[in-house]
């Protein structure tokens, strides 16, 4: 099962460079099949066809698709990376066991 | 010098960049196999933004310059977007130079405590003001007027950053940073004279609700849809007399689909440019999270991106892209066409919304007067700007059409340095010397008030005290 992956920033360049390369690191070590698509935040309320958002900053935005937001500052400025790694594998993994009971 | 200058012309800047950004590299530090494909994608990303833009410009400038000619819009000068202002630094020795010699500046004000603010981990957006000083050199011919101009420039910009790092750090929730770009933080000192004003006025109490407003001007946050209207938009009116024939239509049809994909192109192209120097700004960024540096308060310059997505800053971002674009066309002495650069409006409010304490309406009315002067200050470089544009490659084919940058020329703090330096010889000295001692006065006099300033830029006592 790919899990589809969208990273958001402001502009959708610098931070979002830079935490997709962490997310990269992070999936490959664990063997996760992944797709990261880059956004931007203003764009994020009406995501379709994506699994999770990763969101640079801080933002209260929702998606109104439900697609879950999980702010991934940690992985760009460091502090707190590891915390978030885990609460992000941890939801990665969550939508891995849907998609495989979605279509067995 | 004569071997240097042949070497650089002969190899231009997409390979002379990257060396100099792969040695600097290396001297930070920074991983071989990392420095070397971020210094890879900076030459890419430099030679694909000079295609794109002459393919862009080959199709917007005919219509910019019709719509001129044929109604009272006189909007000649096309906002082609931050990454033209970058392509000109780096294209420029200038731009070069400042790269290594201002991250040594920066080194000796932070490690001398002139300044608190850390400034090389935001090295990307050392561009925006070494712009200005490209065209101080462009306009006086002297290289070193220009690095001394940028010293000023780089000077003033820690001063703000300093002054509003606790109020960005309360307000976003992020200790320990501030920002060092010049776009969003040189309103700041502006919006404290407004907030000061509004508070008189009583009009900071009002409250606007965001989710609603949001909801309402959610448009202009997708900016391909939003720069596909604004070029339908513009080629009609351009091409107004003349509606009654199917050529005309598709002339407008198709104008809409390049200003659409101006929006869509950038962030991808931007995207390689940017990726030569994180590698720089990262490696940095984890030494002095691991207390490399024995100093104990002190502010890590951050890229900005971290702040926009807070909800009354892109609130107010996105009220104020209308709304800068309609005083673009009414109020007079603008001569530029916002368009690549509406996107980022969000990211130009980040200093002022920090002042204001998330206050929409206050800040949008700040915001608003901010740029109706930073129009003017663009407005009287859009000449220059264009020249430094020819001047590195850029074909500009229709006549009497200027091309600009509108987050970076929208910077009257830049324009008054640069009309410093680049005033008539024979009173240059004076306004130079002016220009350093209105910096130094200001400087110590926060430097003496220095808790009363940051409050005054919207941080609070308890949050000053937590932190010293």
């Amino acid at each position: 099962m790919t899990v589809r992956l969208v990273v958001a920033c402001g502009g959708g360049i610098f931070t979002t460079t830079v935490v997709t390369d962490r997310i990269k690191e992070i999936l490959w070590k664990e063997k996760i099949r992944f797709t990261i698509t880059p956004a931007k935040i203003t764009e994020i309320a009406n995501l379709r066809d994506a699994d999770l958002i990763v969101v640079t900053g801080k933002t209260t935005t929702r998606n109104a698709n439900n697609i879950p937001v999980l702010i991934g500052m940690p992985l760009f400025t460091g502090v707190g990376a590891e915390e978030f790694t885990e609460q992000f594998l941890r939801e990665v993994r969550r939508i891995e066991e849907e998609k495989k009971n979605a279509n067995p | 010098m004569q071997t240097l200058k042949l070497v650089l012309d002969l190899f231009g800047p997409s390979i002379i960049v990257p060396v100099v950004v792969f040695v600097l590299s290396l001297f930070l530090k920074v991983p071989r196999k990392q420095a070397f494909q971020g210094a890879l994608y900076m030459g890419i990303g430099l030679t694909a933004f000079n295609i794109i833009l002459g393919g862009l410009m080959s199709s917007l400038a005919p219509v910019v310059s019709e719509m001129v000619n044929n109604t009272g819009i006189n909007l000649p000068t096309i906002d082609v977007g931050w990454p033209a202002a970058a392509m000109i630094v780096y294209a420029n020795q200038i731009g070069m130079f400042y790269l290594v010699f201002g991250l040594a500046f920066d080194l000796v004000l932070f490690l001398t405590k002139w300044t608190d603010t850390f400034h090389p981990t935001d090295i990307w957006n050392y561009y925006q003001f070494v712009f200005w000083a490209a065209i101080v050199q462009l306009s006086t011919g002297s290289f070193w007027l220009g690095i001394l101009a940028a010293m000023l420039m780089n000077l003033i910009l820690l001063l703000i950053a300093d002054w509003l790092a606790p109020s960005l750090q309360e307000y976003y929730g992020y200790d320990g940073v501030t920002s060092t770009c010049y776009a969003p933080v040189n309103g700041a000192p502006f919006a404290v004279l407004v907030k000061w004003v509004l508070m008189k006025l009583r009009l900071h109490e009002i409250k606007l609700n965001p989710e609603d407003l949001r909801n309402r001007f959610g448009f202009w946050g997708e900016p391909v849809s939003m720069g596909v209207i604004i070029g339908l938009a513009f080629a009609i009116l351009a091409k107004w007399s003349n509606l009654g024939s199917v050529d005309t239509w598709a002339g407008v049809l198709k104008t809409a689909i390049v200003t659409g994909a101006v929006m869509a192109i950038y962030p991808a192209v931007s995207g390689l440019f940017v990726k030569g120097l994180i590698p720089i700004s990262q490696t940095l960024n984890t030494r002095l999270r691991k207390g490399e540096l024995k100093r104990k308060n002190f502010y890590i310059a951050i890229d900005p991106a971290v702040f926009f997505g807070e909800e009354a800053t892109l609130t107010s971002g996105l009220v104020l892209i209308p709304i800068i674009l309609a005083l673009s066309i009414l109020v007079p002495g603008n001569n530029t066409l916002p368009l690549a650069d509406l996107p980022a409006m969000p990211f130009m409010v980040i200093g002022i919304i920090a002042v204001m304490r998330g206050n929409i309406l206050s800040t949008v009315i700040a915001g608003a007067l901010w740029y109706v002067l930073g129009n003017w200050a663009n407005s009287d470089i859009a000449a220059v700007f264009t020249q430094a544009a020819v001047n590195v490659g850029v074909q500009i084919p229709a006549a009497g059409t200027m091309v600009t940058s509108w987050a970076i020329g929208v910077s009257p703090i830049c324009w008054l340095v640069y009309k410093a330096f680049a005033a008539p010889a024979t009173v240059r000295a004076l306004t130079i010397a002016a220009s350093f001692a209105v910096y130094l006065v200001v400087y110590f006099l926060f430097k003496r008030n220095r808790i009363a300033w940051q409050i005054a830029a919207g941080a609070s006592r308890e949050y000053l005290d937590r932190v010293s």
